[in-house]
């Protein structure tokens, strides 16, 4: 009843040998390293947000219990 | 139902099926100064994860594991009772999170029985609250004052990414939903990371299945099985890393001191100042690389490989390749495809200097003598990983390891060539990449409360925060499952493993029959006409059996549960 080589689960895309995953090709994570600027902007609004709230009250509210 | 044991050779093989449980950061933001939580805290010490992970469990649904079902079920709100006067009006979390006075003070009540004068405790804070889930098997609890998504058993590193990512939109749902609860300008946020920053560290465990033989060896009968496993683990930083501000605990000085210079601004793993022994059971200090609590959730020829070592993952990138080569790894330690050579002189110290090394230029010794940086440990075990795939040797054990092989060796290339082009791919040299823009366009100070700030946001499930998020969300990050497979394990458990009948089992029984579940059964109680219920068990010790294939039929064919039953 069962089959082991479970290769192809549904709905998962298939990385093509030789091809980082993702864009699907070499060349899509190359754009992407070649869109530096543009990649790095994209966090700045919420990097503004952030930063005009108050930082060190967020760290002294995020004190955790120590855990596993 | 029990599968068949393969053998390659003379030595026995499984599928390495792998399950999580992964504690999550939480907390209350906008509570006065000076606030005290029961259970653990000490007077005026500013935590309060207990509530917020309290009022995150009351949202999401579940069935409950069964020990505490009559006491959960007469609670009604979240909150913290009690606690020592802190100089400040509002004393307690509960006195400014609950407004309303007619509240069940459980953890009162629960500190109180925990307090008894004999020393004795009645709960376990490890593991408060466990509810499974009957959409996709998982499961969620509290320990110590984080709330923990389990998830579900996979075969395919694929599906424990998309399953990964389900559970945060559950946490994500809940955090929406116990924020709306609390008073104005209060709310819960939920950080999928590993460290406050502060020296208090929380667990992103892997559990994967390995045979009982294979245990032995890692802990019994050849220990260079473990130091193999131990050299892999602390070079995986190089993709597992979420990446840090700063240092934290164990910088400098004494024997179990990781020797990095205390100002380093970033680091590459977020839990590496935190481990300090090679091996060991515990978890919760002096942690051990490999760990060695034999908890197998499964029949006495099988074992589970505790893993504590990693960084809780938000790329998909870096879950995926965190998962998948450690699947091959243990297929190759359970093959005994180890070569003995690939071994660190001392593997703690080099987690932390390999660590504190973001430009990956620095080298830690080998048994041998010879000096490898985590990039030259990782090339070499790609290589020795690359034999043992060629020639057939993980295949049935790991979905698509030629897809994984091909992701690890890209990675490795990139990492030597050009980092930042991994910054799709991988957390920590995103952050890092984020981190670095953010000081340099505004002037923030290396290791600064800005800096530190946005390091915990950047894992914060709020999609409006979350610096993550900001990338993903415009696809500019890599996404190795679709949106759709994610949103699949919401609703449906995986196929392939036990975890597809513990779900179809829950939902046919439900609350009202569900008496006790884990793991590896499930107990109903049938209530008929009589005073008395009838008990019935299912076991479940096989996690590569009652798999959809193979109890489909009967699920389908009956809405009766002893009918079901039965059949299984």
């Amino acid at each position: 009843m069962r089959n082991r080589r479970r290769e192809d689960l549904e709905n998962t895309r298939r990385i093509g040998s030789g091809n980082p995953p993702g864009g699907g090709s070499l060349e899509s994570l190359e754009s992407m390293r070649r869109a530096g600027e543009d990649l790095l902007s994209a966090a700045d609004k919420a990097i503004q947000r952030a930063l005009s709230g108050d930082s060190e009250a967020f760290l002294r509210a995020n004190r955790q219990e120590g855990g596993q | 139902m029990q599968a068949m044991v393969e053998k390659r050779g003379s030595i026995p093989v499984l599928p390495k099926v792998c399950g999580a449980d992964i504690e999550l950061g939480n907390f209350i933001l906008g509570l006065p100064e000076g606030i005290t939580e029961g259970i653990t805290g000490t007077a005026g010490d500013n935590r309060s994860g207990w509530s917020a992970s309290r009022a995150l469990l009351d949202e999401i649904q579940g069935v409950l594991q069964g020990e505490l079902q009559g006491e959960l079920n007469n609670v009604g709100v979240a909150g913290v009772a009690a606690g020592a006067a802190a100089g400040s009006d509002a004393t307690t979390v509960t006195d400014v999170v609950v407004p309303s006075s007619s509240w069940t003070s459980f953890w009162a009540d629960t500190w109180q029985d925990m307090a008894q004068a004999d020393g004795t405790t009645t709960i376990n804070l490890q593991d408060w609250g466990r509810k499974f889930l009957a959409t996709n098997g998982g499961c969620v609890y509290i320990d110590l004052g984080h709330l923990e998504l389990c998830i579900p058993e996979v075969i395919s590193a694929f599906d424990h990414v998309a399953c990964w990512h389900a559970m945060l939109k559950i946490a994500g749902a809940a955090r929406r939903a116990a924020s709306e609860g609390l008073a104005e300008g209060r709310e819960i946020k939920v950080l999928a990371n590993n460290s406050d920053g502060k020296g208090n560290a929380y667990g992103s465990h892997l559990n994967f299945l390995i045979t009982r033989r294979c245990y032995e060896n890692i802990f019994r009968r050849k220990l260079h099985h473990m130091l193999f496993l131990a050299s892999y683990l602390a070079s995986s930083i190089l993709f597992t890393g979420a990446g840090k501000v700063g240092v934290e605990e164990g910088a400098v000085g004494g024997p179990n001191g990781n020797g990095a210079d205390p100002n380093t601004d970033y680091q590459i793993a977020q839990r590496a100042d935190f481990f300090k022994t090679l091996t060991g059971p515990q978890t919760t200090f002096d942690r051990p690389l490999i760990n060695s609590r034999d908890e197998s959730h499964a029949r006495e020829d099988m074992a589970r490989l505790h893993v504590i070592f990693f960084d809780s993952t938000l790329a998909h990138g870096s879950s995926l390749l965190k998962v998948g080569v450690t699947q091959i790894i243990l297929a190759m330690v359970e093959q005994e495809y180890v070569d003995s050579r690939l071994v660190l002189e001392d593997p703690v110290r080099a987690l932390k200097v390999w660590s504190a090394d973001p430009d990956l230029q620095r080298t830690a010794p080998l048994a041998t003598g010879e000096r490898y940086t985590a990039l030259d440990m990782q090339r070499a075990l790609f290589d020795r990983a690359s034999q043992f795939v060629s020639r057939g040797r993980a295949d049935g054990l790991v979905p698509r390891v030629r897809e994984i092989m091909d992701l690890w060796e890209d990675t490795l290339a990139r990492l030597a060539t050009d980092v930042s082009s991994l910054a799709g791919r991988i957390d920590w040299i995103l952050k890092r990449s984020i981190l670095d823009r953010a000081a340099e366009t505004r002037g923030l100070a290396p290791g600064g409360p800005e800096l530190r700030h946005l390091d915990q946001i950047y894992h914060s499930l709020d999609p409006g925060e979350g610096l993550f998020w900001a990338y993903h969300n415009q696809g500019i990050v890599e996404r190795l499952v679709p949106e759709e497979r994610i949103d699949h394990f919401l609703r449906e458990p995986p196929e392939d493993t036990r975890a597809y009948a513990r779900a179809r089992l829950l939902r046919l029984g439900g609350r009202e029959s569900v008496d006790r579940v884990d793991w590896d059964s499930i107990r109903f109680r049938i209530q008929e006409r009589g005073y008395w219920p009838r008990y019935r068990t299912q076991e479940l010790a096989d996690p590569l059996a009652f798999t959809r294939e193979e109890t489909e039929t009967a699920f389908d064919s009956s809405s009766n549960l002893d009918d079901v039953l039965d059949t299984l």
